[in-house]
């Protein structure tokens, strides 16, 4: 027993002494092997670490800098060990695994799903996607409407000649009611069909609002 | 603290501090004015308005957006509102199973510049302040590139945008880079990656073991507001929420891998993200203790952007030491102020 503790000691003496580490792929070696290297450095970085800070501190603020000293330290030998071929091989490895394992997983629980007749959580994930895509919809036009309230607010303060009102502008009546007929279908459409961008829906504003002008209205602004 | 006669430990008041209820958060008094899947556009009211332009603030989608309005005395928000500011608070919400498709396009077109529009109806005014913080940055700074909506200054604090030079190790940088380590799978069969994932993912690229804030709770257990401060705090750094995996997917692989933001590359919604669109006023802010966003990553956006009107500026902190400090620094105080209306 004793020649194989030696043995054993004797292989990671052999390790120690390069200045790089050797990560061996037999397990419990390897995290002996981390572990006694850190050790080794962790008393080199305090010694060096005491040395700098030798004024008269508290044990308070001496217990303050080991922390946050041996916390520093720690973090930066994790990502040096992770900074590793092997390290990266292995997690890769264990990712495509585990990737492979939820999917197993997912896909049982799918078909006893099916059996049992419940829905799965993807179910309920896609019927929230349809709530979400109501909602995208009720939103455009939503800000349509926005626009629209917004631009005519701006656009209906205008008054009407008086003579023009009492006047023959009824000839025209048929025509113009035509046009207005075919201009709303034309509008209704795109809205229908989420065609209509801001500056589509100001301009057809525009011209909508201003068309009353022909017929001798006249803006107030 | 003395009960009886005899005074407590330090433990005992730590224990007696940690057990009471957390003090609540988003105190600063604010209106809903706009909803959408779970985004929510928040309004907060200036105090005594000075400036017409309003700020339109875009957070991260890591963490929550509370952070900026964590408690009386420690909000970014409240401190923007007393100086005269109207806020608008972009908050993206928690994704769930049914947003794992939404993609980085989607959250700029469909929320962030909605959001921005619905800010401007809501203000009256002709252009907002776009303000970023971290991730929301990078958000902020690829809408600016595409938008036609009009952004008069743009502030980023610490937003990750060069990723020619990342902290991820640089073996897993390059295993990444040349497609031998891929994690495209995963995150299709996960659909969104949960909380507890994202949180471990960024601690092992930044700090894996973290104990020295418990050491600064002890060293100052007999400050009742360092521990009420400590508390909120550390509740926000483990607050994450889950990610959309389209939208991880997108920033892996065209921002993190390709670099296109930087080299202008980038595709949004059938537009190409071009830095030098932007012509706004710029400033963009970094912190020499900061550990997940360091300054190369985002240095880098200065030359490239067409803005005549642009700084860069480095100041003493961690990553959210400015959100915390309840405060306007001086220098952002007299950028922005200089540059409103």
């Amino acid at each position: 027993m004793g020649i194989l503790i030696d043995l054993f000691n004797l292989r990671i003496f052999q390790h120690m002494k390069g200045e790089d580490i050797i990560f061996r792929t037999d397990g419990f070696q390897m995290y002996i092997n981390i572990v006694k290297q850190w050790i080794g450095r962790w008393n080199d970085y305090r010694r060096e670490n005491w040395r700098m800070n030798k004024k008269n501190r508290g044990m308070s603020e001496k217990l303050t800098l080991l922390g946050i000293n041996s916390e520093d330290y720690i973090n930066q030998n994790i990502k040096e060990w992770l900074n590793n071929e092997k390290v990266l091989e292995v997690t890769n490895k264990g990712i495509q695994r585990h990737t492979k394992f939820v999917k197993l997983i997912r896909e049982y629980i799918d078909l006893l799903a099916f059996q049992l007749n419940l829905p799965t959580k993807n179910d309920v994930a896609n019927v929230a996607k349809l709530a979400v895509q109501i909602e995208e919809k009720i939103d455009n036009l939503e800000e349509k409407l926005l626009i629209l309230t917004k631009e005519f607010n701006r656009g209906s303060d205008y008054e009407e000649k008086e003579e023009l009102l009492e006047g023959d502008h009824t000839k025209n009546t048929e025509n113009t009611n035509m046009e207005l007929r075919r201009n709303r279908e034309k509008i209704k459409h795109k809205l229908l069909f989420n065609k209509l961008s801001e500056e589509e829906i100001k301009e057809t504003l525009s011209t909508l609002v201003r068309r009353g002008e022909g017929r001798g209205y006249r803006w107030k602004i | 603290m003395a009960t009886g006669g005899k005074s407590n430990s330090k433990w005992e008041v730590i224990q007696s501090k940690l057990t009471t209820p957390m003090p609540p958060t988003g105190l600063t008094e604010n209106e809903i004015i706009w909803k959408k899947n779970k985004a929510r556009l928040c309004y907060y009211p200036a105090k005594q308005k000075k400036f017409k332009t309003p700020l339109f603030l875009v957070y991260s989608l890591i963490n929550q957006s509370y952070i900026l309005d964590l408690a009386p005395g420690m909000s970014m928000i409240e401190a923007f509102v007393e100086l005269g500011y109207d806020v608008y608070l972009l908050d993206f919400g928690i994704p769930g199973l049914e947003d794992s498709d939404t993609s980085l396009d989607d959250y700029i077109v469909k929320y962030i510049e909605k959001g921005v529009k619905r800010s401007l109806y809501h203000s009256g005014a002709e252009e907002v302040t776009l303000v970023g913080y971290c991730l929301g940055g990078t958000l902020a700074t690829i809408y600016a590139t595409i938008t036609k909506t009009p952004i008069k200054n743009i502030v980023l604090f610490a937003p990750p945008l060069d990723f020619g030079q990342t902290p991820i190790p640089s073996e897993w940088e390059k295993a990444l880079r040349s497609g031998e380590f891929s994690l495209d799978s995963v995150i299709d069969e996960y659909g969104i990656i949960p909380p507890k994932i994202v949180e471990h993912v960024l601690r092992l690229t930044i700090a894996p073991i973290t104990y020295s804030s418990y050491i600064s709770l002890i060293k100052r257990a007999d400050d009742e507001e360092y521990i009420k401060k400590w508390k909120l705090f550390n509740r926000w750094l483990k607050s994450h929420i889950p990610f959309a995996g389209a939208t991880l997917k997108q920033l892996i692989t065209d921002l993190g891998i390709d670099n296109k933001l930087i080299k202008n590359k980038l595709i949004i919604d059938g537009k190409l993200a071009d830095l030098k669109n932007i012509s706004s006023n710029l400033l963009v802010v970094s912190t020499t203790d900061d550990k997940i966003v360091p300054e190369e990553l985002t240095k880098s956006i200065i030359p490239l952007v067409s803005s005549k009107d642009k700084l860069y500026k480095r100041v003493k902190g961690g990553h959210v030491t400015l959100a915390l400090k309840g405060k306007i620094p001086s220098f952002l105080e007299e950028w922005l102020g200089e540059r409103s209306s």
